[in-house]
């Protein structure tokens, strides 16, 4: 029986060149591969993390949380909106295109809403508005329409 | 030592490193695809990209070295004593599979088999090049023959991560064909033994042993722990 005579047949010692030619294919290979790897987080990364829905809330009391809500990259479409009150699913409304505040770029395409709700106990209270993502392409998520949470405080004489 | 043995000890050195550098580069590009890319659902084109790479890097490689293909086991050479080397651990691992399909009633045709068929042939010759006709040919210029049967089918498994059913198999089945391609090197009589063991395994094992055949991240997203 052969014993590795096939497979060890062109072993020989390199060419100082040829060592050199594989190290720069090597190096070359590696860094296009970081790149495909950048490109693809890059990508990944616009795709899943920038919500692309963006708003505003205006007004937020005891009674009533105002703002604007747009989505680029469904502009006309309607926005299903939730609000979160202290943490818990308050209201839910669908946003339609309309006229926000002035300060509102119409380029937007701004939805304006009002959620309207019993009147709020005394204390600090933090609102948020959750905008249901539908965009075809987008995977279905709720997408807080700004990067914090509104908090204020109602005192008891009000 | 004088000058030219030190000299020619490094060289030899920078070569075994090259070798195992190569080998390196070829799997993770194709792990970078499994775990880095696979949860990204970006273009295919992005995806197939690392493997194109690795694929050009071993043609580049054989032409810089001066392998023809007929050494990489691409020609008429060896074939029939590959295939009669082949022909008893497949034809028995086979007959082990319909045992256990018997058994356990698991016969079955899965999704699109036929399709997942005809595609198999090219896909193993991909693979049986891959792992023996590069890797392993790399491992043997600077490890024993023994030392390059098990890294090469330890790595043959490692791709297959973390599938477990399906690595211990490519795990056994990269011992035999590494062993046998020391051998007789004919990378086609590989891949008809590939073709065959893939094919009995799609229908024999049951489903509750080997799920899917997915590997890398997407076996992590299709099953629960």
């Amino acid at each position: 029986m052969v014993t590795g005579a096939l497979v060890d047949e062109v072993v020989e010692e390199p060419a100082p060149e040829t060592v050199a030619r594989l190290v720069r294919a090597l190096l070359i290979k590696s860094l296009l591969e970081i790149l495909i790897l950048c490109l693809v987080l890059g990508i990944a990364g616009f795709k899943y993390f920038n919500p692309t829905i963006r708003g505003e809330i205006t007004q937020a009391d005891a009674v009533s949380v105002r703002g604007w809500v747009a989505n680029p990259l469904a502009p006309h479409d309607p926005i299903q909106l939730e609000l979160v009150i202290d943490g818990r699913l308050t209201a839910v409304v669908i946003a339609r295109e309309g006229q926000a505040e002035p300060a509102v770029s119409a380029l937007l395409r701004p939805h304006p809403f009002v959620f309207s709700f019993q009147r709020l106990p005394a204390g600090t209270h933090s609102v948020q508005v959750y905008a249901v993502q539908t965009t075809p392409g987008r995977t279905l998520s709720l997408v807080p329409i700004t990067r914090r949470s509104q908090t204020f405080t109602l005192n008891p004489d009000r | 030592m004088s000058a030219t043995e030190s000299s020619s000890s490094s060289n030899t050195l920078s070569w075994q490193a090259i070798n195992l550098a190569e080998v390196i580069s070829v799997i993770l590009s194709i792990l970078l695809v499994e775990w880095a890319l696979a949860p990204f659902a970006v273009s295919p084109w992005l995806l197939g990209g690392p493997p194109l790479l690795a694929f050009l890097l071993m043609l580049y490689s054989h032409r810089c070295r001066g392998e023809r293909l007929q050494m990489l086991g691409f020609g008429r050479r060896c074939f029939k004593r590959a295939l009669l080397l082949l022909a008893g651990p497949t034809l028995l691992a086979i007959a082990a599979l319909i045992c256990v399909s018997y058994l356990t009633h698991s016969l079955h045709l899965p999704d699109r088999f036929w399709a997942r068929l005809s595609l198999l042939p090219g896909w193993a010759l991909l693979q049986q090049y891959t792992l023996l006709g590069f890797s392993y040919r790399r491992l043997r210029h600077f490890l024993h023959a023994k030392q390059s049967i098990m890294i090469t089918a330890g790595l043959f498994a490692l791709v297959h991560a973390p599938n477990y059913p399906l690595m211990i198999l490519t795990f056994l089945g990269g011992l035999i064909w590494s062993f046998v391609y020391e051998r007789a090197p004919n990378l086609f009589a590989f891949a008809i033994s590939h073709v065959l063991l893939s094919a009995t395994v799609l229908i024999a094992v049951p489903e509750w042993i080997l799920p899917s055949m997915t590997v890398g991240y997407r076996y992590l997203l299709y099953h629960n722990f």
